[in-house]
Order: C-alpha cells, then structure tokens, then sequence
C-alpha cells in the first residue's frame, strides 16, 4: 500500500505521472527559435597524426553556418571536465588518442544537414601504432602522451 | 514528400524529406516528445512506439515507410489516463531518470497486448530491446508483472519490500 509518509511506508514519487505518460521535459525536448544543430567529424583510428582536414565542400553546402576546426578553438583552452593529468583539447587537430576523438565540428540548420557535412569534410591521418592491451600499455613501450613518464 | 499516417487517433500528414526518420516526424513536426531518441541506431529502445498495434523502434524507420500506418506514442497510450503498464511502473518503482520509461512501457504493452500471462523469462525476452541505465531491470519486471495481473483482473502480487508486522 502506497502512503505519503516518508517514513516507514512506500512513497509513490511525485515525478513520475509526467514520466510516465511522456510529459516530462529533457533538454533534447526544449525547442528555442532559431534552434542550430551540431555535429562532429570523429577520428575512426586509435592513434593517429592528422595530417590535414579539407572543410571546403561542407562550408559550401546549404545550411552550413560555421565549421570548427582545432586552431578556431584553441584559445579556448582544454575540455573543462578533466578526468586525467593530460588536457584534452576540446578539437585535436595533432594526434588522435582514441578512436571517436573530436576532430572538427559543424554548425548547421538542422541535424540531417550537419550530419549530411560532416560526411563531405575530409581528414588526413597518418595511422601510428596503437595499444589496445592494459598489459602492454603498462609497461610503457609506447606513451599515450608524450607529455608524460608513464602510461599508469 | 508527403506523408499521412494517424498518430494516436489523430489524422496527420506531413511534408517531409524522404531520409527523415519517423521519431523525428514524432519528436519534431508533430511535437511529441515523450518518444526519446537514445542510441538513434536500433539498440536502446528508447524510440519505441507501436505501428498498427506492434512494437516498432521508431528510429530505425523512415517516416514514409509509416504512410497509412496507425501509431501509437506514450501521449496516446492511455489519453489521459493510466494504462496498466504505466500505473505498474509508478507503483513498483520501475523507473528512476524517466529516459527510457515511455520505450519501456510501449514495448511491454505490445507484449501484453498478446500474452497477458508472461513468465519472468517472458518479460526479459519482451523487454530485451531496451536498455535501462539506472533503474536496473528488478523492477521493471516487477512492473510489468504488476501490469499483467492488473490486466488479468488479478491482484497484483505485494511489493517485495512491503514487510509484515
Ligand atoms: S533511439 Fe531508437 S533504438 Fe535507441
Ligand atoms: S529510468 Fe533512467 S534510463 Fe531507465
């Protein structure tokens, strides 16, 4: 049986009839006028050097308001959710750690469109060699970031 | 290109683009954001609603393959008021975040709406197209249980955690 006392009995949530019966409201649900969409173009290599990155067909596209590539953002310092000693750039335009690294991002009206650039923005990478194994990462034979000693 | 379909008993056409999914249609044209968007690649569920009576993931269809199509979005599970399934999560506490619950709730009542007497094996099976990242499972399946019984006319089975004095 439900009761509304909070002690010694079940409560029934107050949130939940909006939960329930899809009333609530997330983020993604809040329209704002003049609403833009981003995407981003994602390293497919663990590691690897970017060489160069071709923007110009996808600025060109209809729809397209800006594309961000490392050097636009650099000045605005690294992620601010640090979760290791190594900054992370909020765009890598060097080398790739991971594969899914952030490597430009596109501004367009609506998604299908900044996804629709994200797929005519070319990158270069010159793969290198990546560790995909704890034991090997732990004996530090190749450093994941030059900037530091070790891998652990 | 046009579409009409009836979405929760309502006649709607839409002048869509052809590659547009149909939980965009919901979410976008017509407004109706209690179907979420999750994965946006067929695994969590979140999308789900039913397609003449069936439960579809709505990210995995373009929104013409739905011309004609009666479906049905957790707005129109109940209008207004409480399916079985629904007053089952309330009561048994199968949700916390909410995200995945109208994915949740759709698809166990498209399995309800077939079997009214599920095993727990059932349920799992049922719901194995939707993922749930903080309510963890117990629960869930506790209120599709209670749902289940409700539907039958039974009562449902105590909470577990209702102890006796
Ligand atoms: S959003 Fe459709 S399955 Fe995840
Ligand atoms: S209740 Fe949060 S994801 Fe299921």
């Amino acid at each position: 049986m439900s009761t509304t006392s909070a002690l010694g009995g079940v409560v029934r949530r107050r949130e939940d009839p909006a939960l329930i019966q899809g009333k609530a409201r997330y983020v993604d649900d809040i329209k704002v006028r003049g609403e833009t969409s981003a995407a981003f173009v994602r390293s497919p290599f663990a590691h690897a050097k970017v060489l160069s990155i071709d923007t110009s067909e996808a600025e060109a596209m209809d729809g397209v308001i800006a594309i961000f590539t490392a050097s636009d953002v650099e000045h605005m310092g690294p992620l601010a959710a640090q979760v290791a000693i190594v900054p992370r750039p909020l765009l890598n335009g060097d080398v790739v750690r991971h594969v899914g690294e952030a490597v430009a991002m596109v501004v367009a009206t609506d998604r299908y469109v900044a996804q629709d650039a994200v797929d005519a923005i070319f990158v270069e990478y010159e793969p290198l060699e990546a560790i995909v194994d704890l034991k090997d990462a732990a004996t530090d034979r190749l450093l994941v970031h030059d900037s530091t000693e070790s891998n652990t | 290109m046009e579409v009409s379909l009836t979405v929760n008993g309502r006649n709607v056409s839409s002048d869509v683009e052809p590659r547009t999914l149909l939980v965009h249609l919901l979410r976008e044209d017509l407004d109706l954001t209690g179907t979420h968007v999750g994965c946006e690649s067929g695994y969590c569920g979140a999308c789900t609603v039913h397609l003449d009576g069936k439960p579809v993931k709505s990210c995995t269809m373009l929104a013409v393959q739905a011309e004609g199509a009666d479906i049905t979005t957790i707005e129109g599970l109940a209008n207004g008021e409480l399916h079985a399934v629904q007053e089952g999560f309330w009561e048994r506490h199968g949700l916390q975040c909410g995200y995945c619950t109208p994915g949740m709730i759709m698809s166990a009542a498209g399995m309800l709406a077939e079997n009214d007497s599920p095993s727990e094996g059932e349920i799992k099976h049922g719901i194995e197209g939707n993922l749930c990242r903080c309510t963890g499972y117990h629960n869930i399946v506790k209120a599709i249980e209670y749902a289940a019984a409700k539907m039958r006319g039974d009562e449902p089975a105590e909470p577990e955690w209702e102890v006796s004095s």
